[in-house]
């Protein structure tokens, strides 16, 4: 190994000083691609330009005004549905006739694409909030209650007969060991609940809005300003991204005995 | 089958795999309900006074506690308060010498050592009679040995009424004022013997001449079945 110093140190990187200079890479490209006029500027503008479009946007507070129109609805989106998938699908994985009784509905409804709903959801909410609201929620909830489920069940049996054995109440059983147990599944029921709920805020305001990060990329296509349709692109899997470090964060805040999760 | 067990006495159970000794002690631990028979506790049917407290082969520590909250577990189950069960459970764990891994999670720890938390889980309850479910089956030869005599000397002190089972011959010897030899399909008791060896018994008991006259002997009544067993003809 000493006798090369150089490999021995690229294997000990840390991951990131790998991937930084990579992703700068691929923007170089692109840049000078778009510069020597090999790619079409108009569809591929040069990232430069797609960067001081934001900043631009960002300025002057449009930005900011459509981004928190989408956060908004993704949230209460999250708060209802997810909110209500995870209480079920907890009382379902520890509950067998619960089970029994909601599983075949859960696992029939589940592959229902939702949008194709949202023309249904339309007619009998009307066109306004709350139809919009209804449709993330609906999104939200089939992973939560899945993953709810799932992480109660894979609690290993000997957990609760230790509980009983040592004469726990149910109310006991479920905050010593249905919770803590079932917190890495749910924590992952989140982190999916909410990707699966931004694509369907995103698609919602492309089909039905006039405000919101979608409905900013539909009007940039419609006036075709290709540089803001890249903007909302980026913003949106921007947001994707922040929501998505910020389940890193919390699965290894809340799930200290279980590190595996670091890398 | 019957047999009783009195105060303070050190019962092993012995037998091969299958033969039902882990079904026996969820019996009375009373995590599950007996379709036939009673389990009797001075005389009574069913009633538990302070409830058996068992110990589990392996997995019997919560991985989201840390090892003074397993421990204190016992106690919180009680309705002991918070400060009063830690500072119990931290006095506990000192005398098992664990202080310094009060506060990790049972997965840094190894095999042996998470049995002792919860061997210490199970004394701390101050149950009456305690249920030890092969603590030491998965554990290599060297610890096992270690741990069998920690496990007689808590007994020595605490004096509980222990029913400990076991595939080990010679841990039930080691171990136990009694041993029960049972056997499989249907779960059955095969011989009810007490083990006359002195205490305080030691590594060095293994060599004595009656332990291992009733080491032979207990081996005789079991090696048919796990000949049948594992099919190997003799």
């Amino acid at each position: 190994m000493t006798r090369f110093p150089l490999l021995r140190s690229v294997r000990t990187f840390p991951g990131w000083m790998i991937t930084l200079p990579a992703c700068f890479a691929a923007l170089l490209c692109w840049e000078l691609a778009g510069a020597r006029g090999l790619i079409s500027s108009l569809f591929f503008p040069v990232p430069s330009a797609i960067f001081e479009k934001l900043i631009q946007m960002a300025y002057s507070g449009r930005l900011a005004g459509q981004l928190e129109v989408t956060v908004i609805r993704l949230l209460v989106g999250m708060f209802f549905g997810g909110g209500i998938g995870l209480i079920l699908g907890l009382m379902m994985g520890w509950s067998d006739r619960l089970r029994s009784a909601l599983d075949p509905l859960v696992a029939l409804l589940h592959p229902i694409p939702k949008i194709a709903v949202f023309p249904l959801i339309m007619v009998i909410f009307g066109i306004g909030e709350v139809s919009k609201v209804f449709l993330i929620s609906l999104a939200a909830f089939f992973p939560m209650v899945i993953n709810a489920m799932a992480g109660v069940r894979q609690i290993h049996p000997v957990y609760f007969k230790v509980a009983r054995n040592y004469g726990a109440r149910p109310a006991q059983v479920f905050r010593r060991v249905v919770l803590p147990g079932s917190i890495p599944s749910v924590l992952a029921g989140v982190r999916i609940a909410t990707n699966t709920a931004l694509v369907l805020t995103i698609a919602v305001e492309l089909l039905a809005s006039d405000r919101g990060l979608g409905a900013m990329i539909w009007m940039a296509w419609e006036t075709l300003r290709i540089k803001e349709l890249y903007v909302g692109i980026l913003v949106a899997a921007l947001l994707g991204i922040g929501f998505n470090v910020l389940f890193w964060i919390s699965m290894n805040r809340m799930v200290p005995w279980n590190r595996t999760h670091d890398a | 089958m019957t047999f009783t067990v009195v105060e303070r006495e050190f019962l092993c159970i012995v037998g091969p795999s299958g033969c039902g000794k882990t079904t026996l002690l969820e019996l009375i631990a009373g995590l599950h309900k007996p379709t036939q028979g009673a389990i009797r506790f001075d005389g009574e049917k069913d009633a538990r006074g302070s409830s058996p407290v068992m110990v589990f082969q392996n997995h019997g520590l919560f991985p989201w506690m840390t090892v003074l909250e397993n421990v204190a577990f016992a106690l919180e189950m009680k309705g002991v308060r918070r400060k009063e069960r830690h500072s119990r459970a931290h006095d506990f764990i000192k005398r098992f010498g664990l202080s310094e891994f009060a506060d990790v999670y049972p997965h840094v720890l190894s095999g042996g050592m998470q049995q002792r938390v919860g061997i210490a889980r199970a004394f701390i309850s101050n149950a009456d009679v305690l249920l030890l479910d092969e603590p030491f089956g998965s554990l290599d030869a060297q610890s096992r040995t270690l741990l069998q005599e920690e496990l007689l000397r808590i007994w020595e002190d605490q004096k509980k009424l222990v029913i400990h089972v076991t595939h080990d011959i010679e841990e039930s010897l080691l171990l136990g004022d009694r041993v029960l030899v049972m056997t499989g399909r249907p779960g059955s008791i095969r011989e009810d013997m007490r083990v006359p060896i002195r205490r305080p018994r030691t590594m060095e008991s293994r060599n004595q001449s009656d332990f291992l006259e009733l080491k032979r002997h207990i081996w005789k009544l079991l090696e048919e079945e796990v000949r049948e067993n594992l099919r190997i003809k003799k």
